[in-house]
């Protein structure tokens, strides 16, 4: 079942932590998507727990964490 | 249909009692539809009373910061419980300074971080004691008072908005429509799933962030939403044709939020598409006379029982012209009220209220200074400056023939001169200066019963003119560029108080004529 998107408990901090040892370039979606699930999963919570994103224009109903966190990689800089 | 008025017969008497200046500026309308309490020209000027016009106050300049070359990019005043605010300048030298201080006579600056963009301004928020910057290059950063503190997790975006205990950021580079939300309550801590794309692709970007309490109001250029639900973020467009241009020109006054979109001043309607207040304006709003490209760095600031919106005009980088509008001034029937300008030497704006005293504060926009606006001097920062005040061509109602101007009465105080023209000519045909200055106290033992000055006069006081005048249209220019103080009377109840105000005001006029003929 898909939670708010405030209810996810992983802070953008967090996701700079996670990416401090990812050797790859971020475009490389497919590996940074197993980067994060992995870093995800070893902190304890659930990369494909779903967000629900009805409101957001560009997205379908629901959305993975871990997809969220993909799409607003261009964010962390 | 044409409005019907009469030749008059010749010999006969025309009395006309001008009607004020509370119809403000009127840039739109051909200058004989002007209405009667409408004018032409205001500038440098203030309605402070309904239907007067006085001269502006000057500015104070109070001493330099950084470079002779820094300008100011924003400024913003950081409260505080208990203690002074401090006012917050950001400047081109990439220099974020405070002072605790702005009122002191040369202000004694501090700095808060060195190294930051020179181009585009920091937004600020104050919350939970804290105030927080961002300007889309730099590091989110908090100040609080004392420490800066970089929050380099944040996202980086150009523009803050509080509401709903939750700080909001938009305009990271690259992504142009998405909005972040905060934790509710901790405006340092972001979740990676808190953000949302607004009209995504639509190949516009988000130029505010604003609110009225109620909903977080989001402007792109071309259009506006509003988020009704901080949690779903539930949103939807509000008015598909007028967007923001600036997020610094959103102010509020009174329960209403104003703001600037292309088409000139909007007022929020909250529910239904904006209304745009400034149309007897509309003509200012030109790229032959405003540089467009600089509209995303209007400010909006409010002072006494106005606003006012900054303008760069075309060939300028900074502020050169403010708009005034005055809405307790609206009339009756009316959907706005009036406008007219300023021509301030200041780009940005922040009110300062501490104790018994409260101050508009404004960058200058040529030179490394802050300066008092509206400061008790006749001057802007040692510089002399012009008033005006013009009304549009006056034909009492009988525009075919010709009318004799025999005598004319003023309202007002302080001097100034008067320059007719007549027949829409622009060289002046009459010039008479209207001398309603209060004189002192003058007696002295030694002068002579009933020949000198003897007691203070009143400060208003009628003034009479003899024009001598043959005009069929007739503009009246109010002028003066004295580098004097008035001062301007404020009864409250049986106690008058004496307020400096600008050299001088005029509260009306009237004019005795006679009707002649044709005469062509």
């Amino acid at each position: 079942m898909a939670v708010k998107a405030r209810d996810i408990p992983i802070t953008r901090e967090d996701v700079y932590e996670m990416l401090e040892d990812f050797d790859g370039q971020k475009k490389h979606t497919k590996k940074l998507h197993d980067h994060l699930e992995k870093k995800i999963k070893d902190k304890g919570h659930n990369p494909d727990q779903l967000v629900d994103t009805s409101t957001n224009d560009s997205l379908n109903d629901e959305t993975s964490v871990v997809d969220m966190i993909l799409l607003d990689i261009e964010s962390y800089g | 249909m044409a409005k019907s008025a009469t030749t008059g017969t010749p010999g006969s008497g025309i009395v006309s009692r001008g009607q004020g200046f509370d119809g403000g500026v009127n840039m739109r309308d051909a200058v004989t539809q002007l209405k009667p309490n409408e004018c032409r020209k205001l500038e440098n000027g203030v309605l402070d009373e309904r239907g007067g016009f006085a001269k502006r106050l000057g500015m104070v300049g109070k001493g330099a910061f950084g470079l002779a070359g820094h300008r100011v990019l924003n400024m913003y005043t950081y409260y505080r419980v208990g203690q002074s605010p401090q006012v917050i300048i950001h400047t081109t030298g990439g220099d974020v300074l405070y002072t605790n201080n702005p009122d002191a006579e040369t202000i004694t600056w501090g700095t808060i971080a060195t190294g930051q963009s020179t181009t585009q301004p920091y937004s600020f928020e104050t919350f939970a004691s804290k105030l927080y910057m961002s300007n889309g290059v730099d590091p989110y950063a908090s100040w609080d008072g004392t420490t800066y503190t970089p929050l380099p997790s944040a996202p980086k975006g150009k523009y803050l908005r509080l509401w709903k205990d939750t700080m909001w950021v938009a305009g990271v580079t690259n992504l142009p429509d998405r909005v972040y939300s905060s934790e509710p309550g901790n405006a340092e801590s972001f979740l990676v799933s808190a953000w949302i794309d607004i009209a995504k692709g639509d190949g516009d970007q988000i130029f505010s962030l604003a609110t009225d309490g109620m909903f977080l109001i989001i402007g792109k250029r071309n259009r506006a939403m509003s988020m009704h639900d901080p949690v779903s973020f539930a949103n939807r467009v509000v008015d598909f044709e007028k967007g923001f241009e600036s997020h610094f020109s959103v102010t509020q006054f009174e329960g209403a939020i104003y703001y600037l979109s292309r088409r000139g001043i909007c007022l929020w309607l909250g529910d239904t598409p904006s209304r745009i207040i400034s149309g007897k304006i509309d003509s200012l709003f030109d790229p032959a006379i405003l540089n467009l490209d600089a509209l995303k760095f209007s400010q909006a600031y409010t002072y006494e029982n106005r606003i006012g919106w900054t303008f760069a005009e075309v060939g300028e980088a900074a502020a050169t012209l403010q708009v005034e509008y005055y809405p307790r001034l609206m009339g009756e029937g009316e959907s706005a009220g009036p406008f007219a300008f300023q021509r301030m030497p200041a780009a940005c704006f922040t009110r300062w209220r501490y104790g018994t005293i409260d101050r508009l504060f404004a960058s200058h926009n040529g030179a490394n200074q802050v300066l008092q606006a509206f400061g008790p001097v006749g001057t802007d920062n040692g510089a002399a400056f012009s008033s005006i005040a013009e009304t549009g061509a006056l034909d009492f109602d009988r525009p075919t023939v010709y009318k004799y101007l025999r005598r004319m009465r003023m309202l007002g105080r302080g001097q100034f001169n008067l320059l007719m023209l007549r027949n829409f000519k622009v060289d002046i045909y009459k010039t008479f200066v209207i001398d309603m200055a209060s004189a002192g106290d003058t007696w002295t033992p030694d002068d002579i019963w009933n020949v000198d000055t003897w007691g203070p006069q009143a400060l208003l006081q009628e003034a009479k003119v003899h024009p001598d005048a043959y005009v069929r249209f007739l503009t009246l220019r109010f002028t003066d560029s004295d580098p004097d103080v008035g001062t301007k009377p404020i009864p409250v109840g049986s106690r008058d108080y004496r307020l400096i105000a600008g050299e001088w005001g005029v509260y009306g006029y009237n004019i005795d004529a006679t009707v002649l003929g044709v005469r062509d």
